[in-house]
């Protein structure tokens, strides 16, 4: 049996580093020379990187990340369907945070009622602006209650607490749908 | 579904006609449906170059600019969106993303606190809710990190709550944590008004049984038992080989 | 963007004969590696922009897909659907990776395309 999770938000947020701190493989990487000017990256995700936790024998959940630029937005909806949950994560240090998170809780509309979702927030210790309630009422605008916390994702800890809260997420879905 | 209204200014007949067929394609998005308008109120209004002037400046509205044949995009004022003059579906699906960004940031801005999109189905004074926690509750913002510092099992009883409103005694079966700590949990949120109250003590049969909405796109999940389908044992397998308790 | 105004026109160029040369031609686009239009030709409704992303998605995939499976660098990408065929190959211009693409109806002769592309991308090459 297999399930997925999918670490999305825009570029430079940490969705590669997530993964490889979670994959029991070397994550595989489709990425490519960054052309766009407005990115100061060398390079940019536009596939999806892809990691893998194995859990025994068989069993496996697939780690998927997906592009940032609002041009993939394609790939967030291929690639969100059917997941356990998505981790959306935001960089804080990006003047326009707050309209990033809204681009993809828009995108993503008709997905976000059947999967799990949490949002990661990422350089708060340099970047407290918005602020984390900031975030939560803004979910709330939108018609969402998930979790929003702050987060390093070059700590593993950080990244399995965000993983914690959409399996608990994604468990009380399953013990609420039971007849 | 809301409707938002789009108005063309000053533009071709040709211009006005691609807006329709634009808007035929894509016109129902997913939470508002756009129309077109001839006169009257619009949320956008997409107006020639030359046609800018004309314009009223309405904080309410959002205003693009649809640039001259052979002319390169460019704004009039600030917040104007600048539009090419080959204007293709992609670009206009982008600009009414664009604008409905711009009106969940400037409604969100203008309450003062989040009002939830589920109606709160009776007013209960507050301590007589803290008091009884008769009712269902339902929460309506995920708590801050303190209120789980402070508590750490909240988060086994906050994905019910967040899902649907719950009695406290489903809530305790749920959880699998004692009434007590249930009931603690359950005051703390509602101090800091992030649950909604519901009067009736146990939900109406139907919803319960009816299934959420699926996406409109092929690969919607079915909620029949099929090979590869989510179950609690992956779960609690995943989390015991992650190490969460 | 990379590449100047002439570097642009050129590739665009490039898109625009393409485009003339092929059978039941729908669309061509050529796109950066990742994912930005710089020449296109054909029915604008079909969005060049959203295109251009795609097919950048489309290329990187399957250039990981034939990697991790051993069958070394992609050549061509095929899609081969109810109404025609997509048709892709990635090149360079100037340091720059590009993916030329282009969609043809049914009626056209796939091998015809395949190698109009090729010949695009090779006179893209440089």
């Amino acid at each position: 049996m297999e399930a997925k999770i999918v670490f999305t938000g825009p570029p430079n947020a940490g969705k590669t580093t997530a993964i490889g701190a979670l994959s029991d493989v070397a994550p595989i990487m489709t990425d490519v020379d960054n052309n766009d000017g407005s990115l100061s990256k060398d390079t940019t995700t536009v596939g999806f990187d892809y990691g893998v936790v194995r859990i025994d024998g068989a069993e496996q959940v697939r780690l998927y990340g997906t592009p940032g630029q609002k041009r993939f937005d394609f790939m967030w909806q291929i690639l969100v369907r059917d997941a356990i949950g998505v981790v959306i994560l935001i960089d804080n240090s990006q003047p326009d945070a707050m309209s990033h998170l809204d681009e993809f809780l828009i995108s993503l509309e008709g997905y976000l009622h059947d999967v799990a979702c949490v949002i990661g927030v990422g350089r708060t210790e340099t970047h407290p602006m918005p602020s984390i309630d900031a975030f939560a009422a803004r979910l709330a605008f939108h018609g969402h209650v998930f979790p929003v916390i702050d987060v390093d994702v070059r700590r593993r800890g950080d990244v399995l607490m965000l993983v914690e809260l959409l399996l608990t997420q994604a468990e009380a879905r399953l013990m609420l749908e039971r007849p | 579904m809301s409707t938002m209204r789009l108005q063309p200014v000053g533009l071709t007949e040709a211009d006005v006609t691609r807006l329709e067929v634009f808007l035929r394609f894509i016109g129902k998005r997913a939470r508002w449906q756009w129309v077109l308008v001839r006169d009257g109120a619009a949320d956008l209004l997409i107006c020639a170059a030359g046609a800018r002037r004309s314009v009223p400046s309405d904080p309410a509205s959002e205003v693009a600019v649809l640039s001259g044949p052979g002319q390169p995009p460019q704004h009039a004022l600030d917040r104007d969106i600048a539009l090419p003059s080959n204007l293709d579906l992609e670009t206009f699906q982008e600009l009414l993303t664009k604008v409905e960004a711009r009106m969940a940031i400037a409604a969100a801005s203008t309450v003062a606190a989040p009002s939830p999109p589920m109606p709160v189905v009776q007013a209960v004074p507050q301590r007589s809710a803290i008091a009884t926690l008769e009712g269902r509750f339902r929460l309506i913002r995920w708590p801050g990190a303190e209120l789980l510092r402070s508590h750490p099992k909240a988060v086994r009883l906050l994905g019910f709550i967040a899902r649907e409103a719950i009695s406290m005694d489903r809530l305790e079966t749920l959880s699998g944590l004692d009434r007590a700590a249930c009931t603690e949990i359950v005051q703390q949120l509602l101090r800091r008004d992030l649950l909604a109250w519901h009067a009736t003590a146990s939900a109406p049969p139907s919803k319960r049984l009816a299934s959420k909405q699926a996406p409109a796109t092929e690969g919607a999940r079915s909620r029949t038992t099929a090979p590869g389908e989510l179950s609690a044992g992956l779960l609690t397998r995943l989390r015991m080989k992650l190490g969460f308790s | 963007m990379t590449g100047g105004s002439e570097w642009q026109r050129a590739v665009q160029a490039v898109a625009v004969e393409l485009h003339a040369r092929l059978e039941r031609p729908l669309a061509v686009i050529v796109a950066t590696q990742d994912g930005l239009e710089v020449g296109a030709a054909g029915d604008k409704r079909l969005a060049p922009g959203r295109l251009a992303a795609i097919t950048s998605s489309m290329s990187a995939i399957g250039d990981v897909v034939s990697k991790e499976s051993g069958l070394g660098h992609v050549r061509c990408l095929t899609v081969e659907a109810e109404l025609g065929y997509l048709v892709m190959r990635a090149t360079r211009r100037d340091g720059i990776g590009l993916v030329v693409a282009a969609l043809v109806g049914r009626g056209a002769l796939l091998g015809l395309a395949m190698h109009a592309v090729a010949d695009a991308a090779r006179g893209l090459d440089r």
